[in-house]
């Protein structure tokens, strides 16, 4: 497919949840598996605008009289949620992490942020809008095949989440209402499926690098808009997986080709998209959304001495190509240390007689090799890694023990470092002499096989076999 | 020159803005709302330049809606004074700003239309902190000619802080109410979709039109749901939450009755006083102006008393039974109570809002009592504050005997274990 010929125009719109309280009343941001402690039976109603023109969306959720239960867990709700009480002031860290991210993004500041009301009638939110405000415009990223806008950064509640829906009412749960999420917008000017997928990948990057946004899976979420000539936009809500971008958007590109060529009367609405990568309808397009401003919040000046404030991490990808170039690791074990936020320059420092890679890899490794052999999910502290790898420094034990000592702490066992003693080969030598005087029959590996099985783990493999050999 | 609703462009140091100015701007910030609809604050110290692209759109005239009243509906008369009920955002600069005409009030509920023939009228558009003993006589004469006029039901759009003030001054001003008054407020403003206003005007509606009560009452939401509406007594209710739906509380006594307007089901859980249109209403609007609340509370001085000598009435909101700090290291205090009570009525209520007052159990108290402290029996510190006002002006010679009577259902004289707090959970 040539996209160019096709008129293919691609925005990423990316919201990521900032770990800190919720945006604008002081519950923690937790989502709740327990019972709610109390349930709300709410309606809504469709406001006439200004312009007295009607809300497509609102007439679409509303037209069929239905009502919302919202289950209100104690633990990460409060009467804020409820719609029974004004906000309260901005979460600081929410903000200031949302103002990182913007500089780190090359996106120019506004001087005062103005927190507005967006209408949401899906009752996904209990005061029937979204709170959101924009806090910088006009960043930038550089991706292989050219520079990509970023249009506008807000910051924004997250709205409830849905557990349940019939003909007649809709459930929510208020647990994630009011996480605050911070919403990246690219401009529509990406051509090509796999710039979309760099573009989101580096933002989500940058976003990790603040060491701010929520860990876990969802908490950055990408909604794509697509068209093509003779196509109006599709927006693509709900894509988790970063690497199924490119698929998503061809796919969607041959459905809106198949659209086009049908003759039909095309319409702009809102999909969603399913594992396979297809998409599937969701609703229609909301009209320009309509927006005013949160007359219970005061305005927000951005000021210098704010700015000023505002530390700009190291780049995680930086980091990695650091790592490899400072201690000559794979690009691969660079990764996972940086990802994992294993403080591998301590070990290092620590421990100078362990060869790096070896380090490396059994912070990286170690936990995930006993699962994959032993069914055993493993989760060691700093000071395990600490206690085993000293015995290590100092040449107390060997290198195979290693492993066999933290499978045992797997286990639950307590160690007993006197069983991994090492030998020094001059201790076995003798053993080793007579072995290879009886049994001249077997080759040095099945020599080093047998004294393994009794030495296994105490004696320096490599030593031994230069024994062997010595008595050949 | 530039003003509020051009659309213009921005240029500034670094960068280029276009959107309409946006009228919370001052000499600090211009206000930008952009094409996406969110507003910016610019600092007006980095403006390098303003062009004004676009002079202000004039809005769009509204499509026209046609009222026409349908036979055989009851005829209710929708009397707005202010409050958040009766205000909605104006989208292009943010305000809020009443909804007035009926017009406009049909846009926003058209559904009421189907109950009732619903007439709207703006009185005044005041906070409802704001409002003077005079806007109650104001709302009375109003109330008085619209019962001349025939209608079958009065509401009251109202703010809810005092709105029990006010039902309480209504309830003593009106004598011999052919029909129903029921005052509707709203915590949450009617633009916005998750507003209560809307169940709370359908449930009045539905009252008035479908039982045969007449009086005073409040109608707001039972709970926290949007389900079903209270109808609560004039002279025994109090805004007992800032923000909650749910916030008007019968005290001390019950709800009048229960509105489910999904099914127009009415559930009674009292006596009531019926509709008779034949009966002829008259008004007693005078209220005194000089006439106080107090609140005590520990560490006081006497002087906070003495400050009200040149006043015609004083509530005192004791602590617990309806107390004053009156023992050996406060008896500068009973001294100017004392003093006060023989010169004014002096009436006390408590604190806790729930129960009644009694002087009569400890001995500080009893001296008060003898020396003609009035015990405000159960009534609420608003309630016993607007009848003592109200007194004073239309039945002078008898203020202290019939602030202790039940005049018009103020007073409950049987405490039931359920006029209290109930337990939600």
């Amino acid at each position: 497919m040539n996209f160019n010929d096709l008129g293919l125009k691609i925005g990423i719109e990316l919201h990521a949840q900032i770990n800190s309280g919720k945006l604008f009343c002081r519950c923690p941001s937790n989502l709740s598996g327990k019972d709610a402690e109390f349930k709300l039976i709410r309606k809504l109603r469709t406001v006439s605008s200004e312009l007295g023109e009607k809300d497509i969306v609102a007439e679409y959720e509303l037209g069929k009289n239905k009502y919302a239960i919202y289950e209100m867990p104690e633990e990460s709700s409060c009467l804020i949620e409820a719609d029974e009480e004004p906000i309260m002031e901005i979460d600081n860290n929410a903000l200031m992490t949302a103002l990182q991210v913007s500089l780190m993004l090359n996106a120019k500041l506004v001087d005062v942020l103005q927190i507005m009301r967006k209408q949401v009638l899906d009752f996904s939110n209990t005061s029937s809008f979204q709170r959101t405000g924009i806090l910088a415009m006009k960043g930038k990223v550089k991706t292989r095949t050219g520079i990509v806008n970023i249009d506008n950064i807000a910051i924004e509640e997250d709205a409830a989440r849905k557990i349940n829906e019939t003909k007649e009412y809709v459930v929510y749960r208020l647990d994630r209402l009011g996480f605050p999420l911070i919403e990246i917008s690219t401009g529509p000017n990406m051509d090509d499926p796999e710039q979309a997928r760099e573009v989101a990948q580096y933002i989500g990057m940058v976003l990790k690098s603040t060491g701010k946004i929520k860990p876990g899976i969802g908490t950055i979420r990408q909604d794509l808009n697509i068209s093509i000539k003779g196509h109006p936009r599709i927006e693509i809500k709900g894509v988790q997986d970063l690497r199924a971008i490119p698929e998503i958007i061809r796919k969607e590109v041959e459905r809106q080709l198949n659209e086009v060529k049908s003759g039909k009367k095309l319409q702009s609405h809102v999909r969603k998209a399913n594992i396979d990568n297809t998409t599937s309808y969701l609703r229609p397009m909301p009209g320009a959304a309509r927006l005013y401003v949160e007359t219970d919040h005061p305005v927000i000046m951005i000021t210098q001495d704010m700015i000023k404030t505002i530390k700009i991490p190291e780049l995680i990808s930086e980091k990695v190509l650091n790592l490899e170039s400072r201690y000559n690791i794979n690009p691969q074990l660079a990764n996972e240390i940086i990802r994992k936020n294993i403080d591998v320059d301590y070990f290092i420092h620590k421990f100078k007689n362990i060869d790096v890679d070896f380090l490396a890899h059994v912070l990286v490794e170690i936990e995930k090799e006993i699962e994959a052999r032993f069914k055993l999910k493993a989760k060691f502290k700093k000071e395990d890694f600490e206690e085993v790898l000293s015995y290590y420094d100092k040449k107390e034990i060997a290198k195979e023990a290693v492993f066999d000592i933290f499978l045992e702490k797997a286990q639950g066992k307590r160690i007993d470092y006197l069983k991994y003693k090492v030998f020094s080969a001059g201790e076995i030598e003798d053993e080793v002499k007579k072995l290879v005087k009886e049994k001249k029959e077997l080759s040095d590996n099945a020599i080093m096989g047998i004294l393994m099985q009794k030495y296994r783990g105490k004696i320096d493999a490599r030593k031994l076999m230069e024994i062997i050999r010595r008595y050949r | 020159m530039i003003k509020t609703g051009d659309f213009a462009k921005v240029i500034t140091k670094d960068q280029e803005l276009s959107g309409i100015i946006m009228p919370n701007s001052n000499n600090k910030t211009l206000f930008l709302k952009l094409e996406n609809g969110y507003n910016i604050g610019i600092d007006r110290k980095k403006i390098k330049k303003i062009n004004v692209l676009n002079m202000e759109k004039k809005p769009m005239e509204k499509e026209k809606v046609e009222i026409k009243s349908k036979k055989n509906l009851p005829v209710i008369s929708l009397l707005h004074t202010g409050g958040t009920i009766s205000s909605r955002i104006d989208y292009s600069t943010g305000a809020v700003m009443p909804a007035i005409t009926p017009k406009e009030l049909i846009e926003m509920f058209p559904e009421l239309q189907e109950i009732a023939n619903i007439k709207s009228r703006l009185l005044s558009n005041i906070a409802s902190e704001d409002l003077r003993f005079d806007d109650y006589k104001v709302i009375a004469k109003e109330i008085e000619k619209e019962i001349k006029s025939g209608v079958d039901g009065i509401i009251i759009g109202h703010g809810t802080d005092t709105m029990h003030y006010t039902s309480a001054a209504l309830s003593f001003i009106l004598e011999d109410l052919p029909i129903p008054v029921i005052l509707v407020g709203a915590q949450r403003s009617s633009d916005r979709g998750s507003s209560d206003a809307f169940l709370n005007l359908l449930s009045a509606t539905i009252f008035i039109t479908k039982t045969d009560f007449s009086g005073i009452a409040i109608c707001m939401h039972e709970n926290l749901n949007d389900k079903n509406c209270l109808i609560l007594p004039g002279l025994k209710t109090r805004k007992m939450h800032t923000s909650r739906r749910d916030a008007f509380k019968a005290i001390n006594d019950d709800a009048i009755a229960l509105v489910n307007p999904e099914n127009k089901k009415v559930d009674f859980f009292k006596h009531y006083n019926k509709k008779d249109k034949s009966k002829k209403l008259k008004i007693y609007p005078d209220m005194e102006e000089r006439v106080a609340i107090i609140r005590t509370h520990t560490n006081m001085s006497e002087k906070q008393f003495e400050f009200y000598k040149d006043y015609k009435g004083l509530i005192i909101e004791g602590t617990g039974l309806g107390h004053i700090p009156g023992g050996k290291n406060n008896q500068k205090i009973v001294e100017v109570v004392k003093k006060l009570a023989k010169k004014i009525p002096v009436v006390m209520t408590s604190q806790c809002v729930f129960g009644r007052v009694n002087m009569n159990v400890y001995s500080p108290q009893k001296i008060l009592l003898d020396s003609g402290v009035i015990p405000g029996n159960d009534m609420t510190s608003e309630t016993a504050f607007i009848k003592l006002a109200w007194l004073l002006k239309n039945r002078k010679k008898e203020v202290k005997e019939l602030m202790t009577e039940n005049l018009k259902g103020e007073i409950n004289q049987r405490l039931k274990e359920r006029h209290y707090l109930e337990d939600e959970f």
